[in-house]
């Protein structure tokens, strides 16, 4: 039995935000798993589906790891991308399930333990042949360095003031010290921002996401479900996956069109396609901010800011949350917490369903979460 | 350009890049069928798709595209070298293909900077000749061959 119907997010699941925690990945994902489950209002063997990202999640805390652990039988089982990607476009496939009648209830997870594992962030590149024969040799080596180089080309382009990109740094602490939950908890003025060090220039330590222990997991289920769970549902009105013909390998040098990311038109035309909506109709957003330069990258390959101007539009606040677009309201991955953009998806639920406290933005009808897992890329609009 | 084919040299890994490159010479993964160089190293033409690929050689002079001064060591192997450069550079032979070189750097930064003309070295690994390092190094203005970026 197919249907049309709209899916929603029912419930939502975090670990508290952690450089490093006293629990196993493993722990944590069946914390936030156990606590989406019952924020939706549902027991654990109500689920009958589940989908995660291909690659993490696959090798670390597997779904039927999960599934046996959670006392879960699955008629439905997903995965797609890793990292963000993974996160955020996960609601693709939970829609396949649950509109084909394949499951009625979703469970999408994900964490990461890259605080205290050894080789943190930088250990997945080794599944990269040209990281290990000729990238990590010369000390090409971690991802400063890579959005340092994409910075650099940036500036060199349109012009890049060292305060442009501050201004999400600085932004972006202003919503995490608000909410008071996340890794960092102290103002950051631009004063303090520029003098920070140079990690990878043009990018200073406060251009860089935090490292992190944590998980997060949320439920979906079809509209007509959805209104018999304690929380306002939350839909999903569009969502898009791309990935072009350029590999892991390659992304962060030879791409043609260099200071755009792959993926990011067919996410978009995907999105703006379901939801019948443009992108520039969000009230808020929250993006993938691996670095600064990435989210202001992005915000220019959404078409949320004309080429050249989103350092401008980040640095006349309008990315705060009295702008014209508040961006990552929770503090993001430069202050709230590294679970490689799955806490964006919580963080667009809570704000939809008027959870958001402090940082909640005024009438809050439609928000884009986006998922930056070069070359691959997803990203979701949802509606209350 | 002149280009020296070796056909039967593996185009899907980097042991023929570092034994053939050296001073102000490199080898580049080329096409028989479109006649264009690509980097990295992989199976099939990225332009055109086609399987006979081989390696040439292509001059190191090339032209700095982006530049970064990397003044954290993120592994082990970087450890008291730092502050060190890294340098996208483009071919002043094949623009399209940018290759990723280590730039020598002081205190206030890399020693090449966006639109600086610069020759490139390969060198091979001593004990393993399937890696090794690629630098560059800036060129006098003057001695530049006409060299530009992609825009
Ligand atoms: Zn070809």
């Amino acid at each position: 039995m197919s249907s049309t119907s709209d899916i929603c997010i029912t419930g939502i699941g975090a670990t508290p935000p952690a450089r490093r925690s006293t629990h196993s990945i493993r722990r944590l994902v069946v914390d936030a798993a156990l606590a989406a489950i019952e924020d939706a209002g549902l027991r654990p063997e109500d689920i009958d589906g589940m989908v995660s990202d291909s690659v993490i999640m696959s090798a670390s805390v597997p779904r039927d790891w999960l599934s046996a652990q959670l006392g879960i039988t699955r008629t439905f089982d997903a995965s797609l991308s890793y990292g963000g990607a993974g996160s955020v476009g996960a609601p693709l496939l939970a829609r396949t399930g649950l509109r084909q009648g394949l499951c009625r209830n979703v469970l999408v997870y994900f964490g990461v333990d890259w605080g205290s594992r050894p080789s943190g962030p930088y250990g997945f590149h080794d599944m990269y042949p040209a990281k290990r024969a000729y990238e990590k040799p010369i000390g090409f080596d971690a991802q400063p360095e890579y959005f340092g180089l994409l910075a650099a080309r940036y500036a060199e382009e349109y012009g890049l003031a060292d305060e442009e990109l501050g201004a999400f740094a600085v932004a972006q602490r202003e919503y995490a010290v608000r909410a008071g939950i996340g890794q960092k908890t102290t103002p950051l003025t631009m004063e303090q921002y520029l003098a920070t060090p140079m990690i990878s220039d043009p990018l200073r330590f406060e251009d860089c996401c935090l490292i992190s222990d944590g998980a997060v997991a949320y439920v979906l289920t079809v509209e007509e479900r959805a209104a018999d769970g304690p929380h306002r549902p939350v839909y999903v009105r569009g969502v898009g996956f791309g990935s072009e013909a350029t590999s892991g390998d390659d992304i962060f040098s030879q791409r043609a069109d260099y200071l755009s990311f792959p993926g990011t038109a067919q996410a978009v035309a995907a999105v703006e396609c379901d939801a019948s909506l443009p992108l520039s109709e969000a009230d808020f957003a929250e993006v993938y901010d691996c670095f600064t330069i990435s989210c202001l990258l992005q915000l220019e390959d959404l078409g949320l800011c004309d080429r050249g101007t989103a350092g401008k539009f980040a640095l006349a606040g309008e990315t705060r949350l009295d702008g014209r677009l508040p961006v990552n309201t929770h503090g993001g991955l430069l202050a709230h917490s590294y679970l490689l953009g799955a806490e964006h998806v919580i963080e667009a639920v809570r704000q939809l369903r008027g959870d958001a406290g402090p940082n909640q933005v005024e009438n809050a009808r439609v928000g884009l979460v986006t998922g930056l897992s070069v070359p691959d890329y997803a990203l979701l609009m949802l509606s209350n | 350009m002149s280009l020296q084919e070796t056909a039967e040299a593996p185009v899907d890994s980097f042991g023929q890049f570092f034994r053939e490159g050296g001073e102000g010479t490199v080898a580049l993964p080329h096409c028989q069928d479109c006649d264009r160089h690509h980097w990295y190293p992989m199976e099939r033409c990225p332009h055109c798709f086609s399987q006979r690929l081989a390696w040439g050689s292509v001059s190191g002079r090339a032209t700095v595209y982006s530049v970064t001064t990397v003044r954290y060591a993120f592994t082990a192997a970087n450890r008291g070298r730092t502050p060190y450069g890294i340098a996208l550079v483009t071919f002043d032979d094949v623009p399209d293909v940018r290759m990723v070189c280590r730039t020598g750097a002081c205190e206030e930064g890399s020693d090449v900077a966006v639109g600086d003309a610069v020759m490139v070295s390969v060198t091979a690994d001593a004990t393993d000749q399937d890696t090794g390092m690629v630098t560059c190094a800036p060129l006098p203005r003057n001695a530049g061959s006409g060299a530009h970026g992609e825009r």
